[in-house]
């Protein structure tokens, strides 16, 4: 299977999309000042710090003893001499609190200690290694996972006698099993990675393997994973010494005071707050500290298109600049005009720097016309065709001067108005319709739900009419089909389910994101025979986004290549494959391998694209071109030039843009 | 024209994977992933290997990298044998068969810097001492087209077409007679691919090593091979000459597979169509309707 | 799903003989005599033997084995060290108790935890989430025996709304067991709805990420209908594992809890059996308990098959 070069994750998610930058500072300095920026979980950290030293110097800290009280002020209320009152032996409670901490912090330790000696190296090995003893091992740590954890601790204190030290070891060694499990799933996973692969490629041998390559990768989650199991280990210890199973009067445990709290509950209620308090806020610091890790170590992820919405009037009322745009092989009414488009992300997240991944794009569909928008990955070009439909996620901003499609305005257009055009006049396909199709739901649940809320049929006759769509699209016995789940049907058949549903309100645009890219090449053509006969059948319109130059032959009219976020050449695709005006579009159709008999090496275009947030004023393609002149470091607009369009300025020049010796010479 | 002795012998090549069963007590069957292949490359030549998804054709190549358990055949490169994998492949084995992996990303090690990545293979392998061995390791990068100052950085500071490279170096290191591409283009930009085609020509120009091109593009493999082997269905049914296999080809899914490679020319692409509808008609080729 | 059943039946009767007997023989390990606890400090060797004849346990271990098993078969547990009751009986007075609990913690932790993840994961990252976030980060870390305390001091003490001790039966009148078990399950319910609304909205933040959302708003359904018709169920998968640690959490959480509000669950029967060192009571809830847990997962793996059509054999 080909993985597509351009997924529809917004560029600036995209870390590869980037050229080789020079870094500043390494990457260990660069995370500790992501983590400072987070503040809670810093915070959490001095906090956590504090509560160590406490526990530490407790012995000296602390203004009285823990164990031996003034029986004759029992259960007082604060006071100078009591910050915290007294319990109902006279005891100070601030004492005891302090060295409570001693006994959770050092419960703590010792558990998830165990835990990690026993449970890490085990998880390595038998996740790695298999076989029979993994699968007894896991067997057994499914039982043992599987019961109550406190009960499990119990029955093993039962059988030691109860101790905080004992008491702890036995959680140790429950805590170890999870800890084995975890280390195992990751092993599992990271086993599958091709990096391991390629590691066994160059003769790795398994303890280099799995101290090397395997740990350092897997380390960052299970670091998340520790510190969790800190502050369940501080509420398990409480628990025990609470029911008496722990820390053994009179020795003072978080857990203990609490117990000694619920005796004296009716009449000194206050003895309830602080050891509770102590537990709570100590647990809640350990969780936000481990938050705080997760959030650095997780890869920032796209939002949701559920909050997306359409794309908003420019501001500016003076058009300065006529955006001329490519109205190609049109009668003069376009289905879809669009002018001075613009999609932007936040440049990191949380941030309010903003980078344009498009840039005042301004085009035309024509009614009746198959035109393909071309780029490489980067280049804006799916973003571009979510923003006509209000579908760029979340943190996404679309502006534009306008968008007209039939008569209609769809900039500022609001929830309802949206849904109506993507109900019944423009439908979508996107690249892998097995990520498409929602897996748990039969395809005839999924092709019916818009007929009967949209067009409120019954559910009779969406399935009949869903059956007759499927036969449209030539899926074999297509009434029975409709029952079956999405796994049940191979890339190139799921995309017809895919089309059938886009087709399913005779939309007068079906926008393809990268039809055909996750598709074997046999059935590539399959379905782009498809969508040839059925748009030549509805007369629709087709926008078709590709990053395959074979793709735009077979089936477009127009073309529009887009590079770096800009639009930089348009026109019929006959004209364009024939003389590309932009040094751009020519480089990339003379670095396509034809099936033809080898003609010397591959021309190619020098470098790689630009990143969004590194461009100058000029033009974006310079630094590659290999007719780049002084005046290419000015602004460069996108001009008219025969009944296509060329953001070039050159372009009048006519200069042997194809010639292969120009891009094969470096 | 004689052909030299081949250096990699792939003979009745065959890997089976056991089927699922529906309750444990079933009898146990199987199903062939890769069906009594046989070919070899001679030393620094390329062989393309091209196939669509479930051909084989990967299968083919993890088995002559020793990742995949053989049910049948044997494998030689140079003078040594390896059959029936699944145990350790040998050391000797290791220096002379190495791989690029179609996700370049990820198949470096993300936690690991450059120097490390391209110089891991040098310190298994030899003794030669650090200095030595960074010297070695700029020779690599230079070689591949990067440069000294990226010794020390991340992979994740590359695009993908630099990290294509870095992999490239790496494969490189020991000095390999023969490197296994699956699909080392296929998941770069068009403007990138044709970037790395040519540093992969330039190393065989520089080093002599062979080729196995494992892709399902087949003008790319047309471009880089000598010769080219379609596999279909776990076996190969056509082998023979590129331009041969390109112009005249003779197996009917050869032919649908030629017709439904797209082309940038559009006359072309348009008789093209036109062929591959009336083959396809002949060729009735089934099209699995659920994916194993 | 009938095969899902059978297969899980076959994996889960082994599973208890094995647990079971794990029980037993760590009784045998254990290093406590329970002769030496009956008889009190320093007892003659001769009264030591005499009772550990009558209790049988100077017969070979395997023979003590045999006989327990063949007991626990036919519904004998065996008898209390202490009370000499039968432990089979024992347990099924303790358990409505320890059940009630049980259902009461699940039921508010789904009632707080689900539409508190739903709503807060449908608006990640604005501010009704991050106050949702932050309360179920400080209901995380809350103690639940803590939490009890404080929900007596508060409704029981001063204002007294609900009992502060004892389990009523449902026998006795819904309304009345439903007032002995409010507050043990709000205390025992908070923590877990804490766990289960962080599971919930990472698990709906991620399936609004999928394409398959794209492509149901692209086909013009509301918002509303894109989120209840269709995302629930994809991310219902990750949830329903939540869960079924969820009741084993809580069946943990019962053992403190009974014992902050007095009653005489499975909890206070294994906590007053570990101080006593009552061992047919202690193996008699283990084997219980598994049988529970074991059932519980069973219902979750076939309500895992019904969300997720890949995993069900056709």
């Amino acid at each position: 299977m080909t993985v597509s070069p351009d997924a529809t994750v917004p560029a600036t998610s995209r870390p590869d999309a980037g050229p080789d930058r020079d870094f500043p500072g390494k990457r260990s300095r660069k995370m500790l000042a992501r983590f400072l920026e987070q503040k809670s979980a810093p915070t959490a950290g001095l906090f956590l710090l504090a509560i160590v030293a406490v526990a530490v110097f407790a012995p000296y800290l602390a203004p009285h003893p823990q164990d031996a009280g003034d029986l004759l002020r029992p259960s007082e209320m604060p006071s100078v001499d009591h910050w915290l009152g007294t319990d109902s032996l006279g005891r100070d409670v601030l004492s005891r609190l302090m060295f409570g901490a001693r006994a959770a912090l050092l419960a703590a330790l010792v558990a998830v200690s165990i835990a990690v000696a026993v449970g890490l190296p085990l998880g390595l090995v038998l996740g790695y290694r298999g076989g029979w003893a993994d699968r007894l091992v896991m067997r057994l740590a499914e039982g043992v996972n599987a019961m109550p954890f406190l009960l499990v601790a119990i029955t093993l204190i039962a059988v030691l006698g109860p101790g905080l030290t004992k008491s702890m070891v036995i959680v140790g060694v429950i805590y170890a099993v999870m800890v084995l499990r975890l280390v195992r799933g990751e092993v599992l996973a990271a086993r599958e990675e091709l990096y391991v692969t390629g590691a066994l490629v160059v003769g790795v041998g398994t303890t280099r393997l799995l101290w090397r390559h395997v740990l350092p990768n897997i380390a960052p989650s299970l670091i998340v994973q520790v510190t969790t199991m800190f502050a369940t280990s501080i509420i398990v210890e409480a628990t025990l010494s609470f029911l008496g199973l722990g820390t053994q009067p009179p020795q003072a445990s978080w857990g203990n005071m609490l117990a000694d709290a619920q005796a004296s509950a009716f009449d000194h209620w206050f003895l309830a707050l602080p050891a509770g308090f102590a537990i709570m806020i100590t647990v809640l610091a350990f969780n936000l500290f481990g938050d705080g890790l997760r959030d650095l170590f997780s890869r920032e992820s796209a939002g949701s298109v559920l909050n997306a919405n359409a794309a908003r009037p420019l501001v500016e009322g003076v058009v300065e600049r006529e955006h001329s745009a490519g109205s190609v092989g049109g009668d003069g009414d376009p289905l879809m005009s669009v002018r001075r488009l613009s999609v932007s992300f936040p440049a990191r997240p949380s941030s309010d720097e903003r980078i344009d991944v498009v840039t005042e794009v301004s085009f035309d569909i024509g009614r009746r016309r198959v035109i393909a928008l071309v780029g490489e990955s980067g280049s804006g070009k799916s973003v571009t065709a979510m923003a006509l439909l209000g579908l760029v996620p979340d943190p996404g901003r679309v502006t534009a001067e306008t968008i007209g499609f039939d008569g209609r305005e769809l900039t500022g257009a609001n929830e309802r108005e949206l849904r109506a055009i993507r109900a019944r006049e423009i439908g979508v396909i996107f690249q892998d319709p097995l990520k498409a199709l929602n897996p748990a739901f039969t395809i005839g649940t999924q092709m019916t739900e818009s007929m009967r809320v949209v067009e409120g049929m019954s559910k009779r006759d969406a399935r009949i009419r869903a059956a007759e769509l499927l036969d449209m699209v030539r899926i074999d016995r297509a009434a029975d089909r409709l029952d079956d789940y999405p796994h049940q049907f191979s890339g190139g058949m799921a995309q017809r389910v895919m089309i059938a549903m886009a087709l399913s309100s005779s939309p007068k645009l079906l926008v393809a994101d990268e039809p055909t890219t996750a598709l074997d090449v046999t059935v590539q053509s399959d379905i782009l025979d498809l969508l040839r006969d059925l748009q030549a059948e509805t007369g629709m319109s087709m926008l078709i986004i590709t990053h395959d130059q074979g793709v735009v032959a077979d089936i477009a009219d127009d073309l529009m290549v887009m590079y770096a976020g800009e639009l930089v050449e348009v026109g019929t695709v006959e004209k364009v494959f024939e003389e590309p005006r932009h040094p751009y579009t020519a480089g990339l159709l003379a670095s396509v391998p034809r099936n033809r008999r080898r003609e010397g090496t591959l021309p190619s275009i020098p470098g790689t694209v630009p990143a969004l947030d590194e461009l100058g004023p000029g033009c974006r393609f310079g630094a590659r071109c290999p007719f780049v002149v002084d005046r290419c470091r000015e602004p460069v607009d996108l001009v008219g030039l025969g009944d296509g369009a060329v953001r070039c300025v050159r372009a009048p020049e006519r200069l042997a843009l194809g010639d292969a010796d120009i891009w094969s010479g470096r | 024209m004689t052909r030299r002795p081949p250096l990699l012998e792939v003979q009745d090549l065959s890997v089976r994977y056991p089927a699922a069963r529906r309750f444990p007590w079933w009898k146990s069957r199987s199903n062939a992933a890769v069906d009594h292949v046989s070919f070899d490359i001679a030393p620094g030549e390329t062989l393309g290997l091209v196939g669509e998804s479930g051909s084989g054709k990967s299968t083919v190549g993890r088995a002559i990298l020793g990742l995949q358990r053989i049910s049948a055949g044997t494998i030689r490169c140079d003078d040594v044998h390896i059959t029936d994998a699944g145990r350790k492949v040998p050391r000797s084995y290791r220096r002379r068969v190495q791989a690029v992996f179609q996700d370049p990303y990820g198949s470096l090690n993300p936690t690991m810097i450059v120097a490390d990545l391209v110089g891991e293979p040098l310190a298994l392998h030899t003794d030669l001492p650090r200095s030595t061995r960074t010297e070695r390791v700029v020779e690599l990068l230079e070689m591949v087209g990067l440069r000294s100052r990226h010794l020390s950085r991340h992979p994740y500071q590359f695009s993908g077409g630099q990290q294509q490279r870095i992999a490239i170096a790496r494969a490189l290191a020991l000095e390999p007679a023969l490197i296994i591409l699956d699909e080392p283009v296929s998941s770069l930009d068009v403007s990138i691919q044709s970037q790395v085609i040519n540093v992969l020509e330039q190393v065989q120009a520089k080093t002599g090593v062979s080729y196995l091109f494992i892709a399902h593009d087949l003008a790319v493999v047309r471009h880089i091979s000598a010769r080219i082997a379609v596999m279909y269905r776990g076996r190969i049914v056509e082998e023979g000459e590129a331009d041969r296999v390109c112009e005249k080809p003779e197996h009917p899914y050869s032919q649908l597979l030629l017709s439904s490679i797209l082309n940038v020319d559009l006359r072309d692409q348009a008789q093209r169509r036109a062929y591959r509808h009336e083959l396809a008609a002949s060729f009735r080729r089934q099209e699995p309707t659920v994916d194993q | 799903m009938w095969r899902l059943m059978v297969t899980r039946l076959c994996i889960a009767v082994p599973m208890l003989v094995l647990v079971s007997t794990a029980t037993f023989f760590l009784g045998i390990l254990s290093p406590i005599d329970p002769a030496e606890f009956v008889l009190g400090p320093d007892p003659s060797q001769e009264q030591v033997d005499l009772v550990r004849k009558e209790m049988g346990l100077d017969r070979p271990v395997l023979t003590q084995f045999q006989d327990w098993a063949s007991g626990a078969l036919h519904g004998d547990l065996g008898r209390s060290l202490f009370t000499d009751e039968p432990v089979a009986r024992l347990l099924v007075q303790a358990l409505p108790v320890t059940l009630s609990l049980t259902l009461g913690g699940l039921v508010v932790s789904l009632l707080v935890g689900i539409p508190a993840g739903v709503w807060s994961g449908i608006r990640a990252g604005r501010a009704g989430d991050r106050v949702v976030t932050g309360l179920v980060t400080i209901g995380q870390a809350v103690p639940h025996f803590w939490l009890a305390l404080l929900l007596i001091l508060a409704f029981a003490v001063h204002i007294k709304i609900f009992p502060a001790v004892g389990y009523v039966s449902i026998s006795r009148g819904t309304g009345q067991w439903l007032n002995s078990i409010a507050l043990p399950s709000i205390a025992l319910g908070t923590a877990g709805g804490a766990v289960l609304a962080r599971q919930t909205r990472s698990a709906v933040i991620g399936v609004l990420q999928q394409e398959y959302i794209r492509t149901a708003l692209a086909q013009g359904l509301p918002r509303r209908r894109v989120v209840f018709k269709f995302a629930l169920k994809n991310a219902a998968i990750p949830i329903v594992t939540v869960i079924a640690f969820e009741v084993a959490g809580l069946f943990s959480g019962s053992i403190v809890i009974e014992r902050m509000f007095s009653m005489q669950g499975i909890g206070s029967l294994t906590v007053d059996a570990v101080l006593r060192r009552d061992p047919d009571v202690i193996q008699g809830v283990i084997v219980v308990a598994a049988t529970i847990m074991i059932l519980i997962q069973l219902a979750l793996d076939l309500s895992y098959a019904w969300l997720n059509p890949k995993v069900r054999p056709i």
